[in-house]
């Protein structure tokens, strides 16, 4: 049966078809996983490229003629004509609402940064033991993320390096949220963000010297090398509990920013790195 | 006839009187504030009226009894400062290690308690560290630090003398500051802010405000800590510090 371009399958050469594919969509499967994309966020991304791709073939049938309607472009892909409107009314990407907003075990981590049985008396997450005495990490496990198997949910925190094992099965917290590891293209897309800020506010004070942007440092301290820990965690904490602060006091700031939506906006930050030589 | 609690003679005693000095006024409404805290401690009205009386004759402002009820508490937690602050009991990662309770050389839970408990036996040093939670056991011979501050929770006697303490020192700052230069920069700083909000928001500011306040008293124990040691015996020492907690009127 012809159609637009090229052919359209039987159901049951589709299928044949379809699994013909999967030797070719396999790499790219396991490459989106290593980026940490899940299962809705690559399905999103690819109806948002099949769509695309639909409208870029009907147009390229009949170049004189106007550009292909959202009803066809709903008919040659399958996609509901709303959601093609939606979907080419910006470059292919995940939706919005199927774009995850935090590992599967964000909750999880997230309630040992709040819930009162996994904090200690200053309000920060608790070591936790792994399993033999409460509060346990299985138990943080059970409570939030329920029907896996807590030492999957450890080995993956593990890999993250959200977590750090420390001796007699004890489980320290070491983050709140995931970021991507190793080099890969999210974390060097990340590290483009950082360095991007960072040389931005120096460029700014070089070129804007009555207006400068903070950049404040402390001068360096030397210590002796096995008392390194004790600093690193010593800043670690003090820093992630002063941008808590910071963006605690602007949050009703930029509540009331976004209600007055006005033509010029501006992107302000605050990041804090500690250096080590 | 009484009416919510109060005899008609104390409602009249409640009322400003414009016959009476402010600065009486305000003592009335110190004591009133005392006696009210201690009631809700199960002490009978006649009873503090007498050791109200008792107390005027008491010329010295010490807090003997006070001290002594937060003595235990206050080596526990030096104890705590120790096991935080000495590089010797911290772990590769900077914090507290996990320590056995006994151990025949090197650091151990026992030689804490036998240096800031002395002539006590572990296992009690163990019970009330734990009680105070502290400290959690792990396994049969090891113990880990999980609170750097002792809590008081439940323990009446031990939250009135701390208060007590907790009052006298504000009434010392208020004091210096009385007699204190009007500049600012003169006199001892003592900040507050308050603002009408729900208890959900409240209870809100209070999670906000733990780790801020945490690390506001962990670092200025820390820098009179290391100024201390390094000071060593030389000179007069009096104690100093600095206090923080959130309130709801």
């Amino acid at each position: 049966m012809a159609t637009h371009r090229g052919f359209s399958a039987a159901p049951h050469e589709k299928t044949a078809l379809a699994r013909a594919a999967l030797a070719a969509i396999e790499p790219l499967v396991e490459l989106l996983l290593e980026l940490g994309i899940t299962s809705p966020e690559a399905e999103s991304l690819l109806r948002s490229m099949l769509v695309h791709a639909a409208r870029r073939s009907l147009k390229r049938q009949d170049p004189r003629a106007a550009p292909p309607s959202d009803v066809r472009v709903s008919l040659a892909t399958g996609v509901h004509r709303n959601f093609v409107r939606r979907i080419l009314s910006e470059p292919p990407r995940i939706a919005a609402a199927r774009e995850r907003k935090g590992h599967r075990a964000s909750r999880l981590l997230e309630a040992w940064h709040s819930d009162p049985a996994f904090l200690d008396s200053s309000g920060k997450p608790r070591d936790l033991s792994e399993k033999d005495q409460e509060p346990s990490f299985h138990t943080l496990a059970a409570t939030y993320m329920p029907g896996t198997a807590p030492g999957v949910v450890l080995g993956e925190l593990r890999r993250a390096g959200l977590v750090q094992m420390l001796a007699e099965h004890r489980v320290r917290a070491r983050g709140r949220s995931f970021r991507p590891l190793g080099i890969s293209a999210g974390s060097v897309a990340d590290m483009g963000r950082r360095a991007r800020a960072l040389l931005g506010t120096l460029t700014h004070n070089l070129r804007e010297p009555q207006s400068p942007l903070l950049c404040e440092s402390m001068p360096d301290i030397e210590i002796d090398a096995s008392r390194a820990a004790f600093v690193r965690d010593l800043i670690a904490r003090r820093s992630a509990n002063f941008l808590d602060a910071v963006r605690e006091e602007l949050a009703a700031e930029a509540r009331g920013s976004r209600r007055r939506r006005s033509a010029e906006r501006v992107k302000i930050g605050l990041t804090m790195i500690a250096t080590e030589r | 006839m009484k009416s919510m609690g109060q005899t008609r003679e104390m409602r009249a005693a409640n009322r400003p009187r414009r016959d009476r000095p402010l600065s009486e006024l305000l003592a009335r409404e110190l004591i009133g504030v005392c006696m009210a805290t201690l009631k809700h401690h199960g002490l009978p009205g006649k009873r503090l009226a007498a050791l109200a009386r008792e107390a005027a004759l008491d010329q010295s402002g010490q807090i003997r009894s006070a001290t002594a009820v937060l003595a235990e508490a206050h080596q526990l937690a030096e104890l705590t400062n120790r096991w935080v602050e000495d590089p010797a009991y911290r772990d590769s990662t900077g914090r507290p290690a996990v320590l056995a309770l006994e151990q025949r050389r090197g650091r151990s839970f026992g030689g804490l308690a036998r240096q800031f408990f002395p002539g006590r036996s572990v296992t009690s040093v163990l019970a009330l560290a734990c009680d105070a939670r502290v400290i959690e056991r792990i396994g049969a011979g090891k113990v880990a630090l999980v609170n750097s501050t002792v809590l008081f929770t439940g323990s009446s006697l031990n939250i009135l003398a701390y208060a007590i303490r907790s009052i006298r020192r504000l009434l010392a700052t208020a004091e210096f500051n009385r007699r204190a230069n009007a500049s600012a920069l003169e006199n001892w700083p003592d900040r507050t802010s308050y603002v009408s909000v729900s208890d959900r928001d409240f209870h809100e500011f209070v999670r906000v405000f733990r780790p801020q306040i945490s690390d506001l008293i962990e670092s200025s124990n820390r820098w009179l800590s290391q100024r201390s040691i390094r000071s060593g015996r030389r000179g007069a020492r009096r104690v100093a510090g600095l206090q923080a907690f959130v309130f709801q009127e």
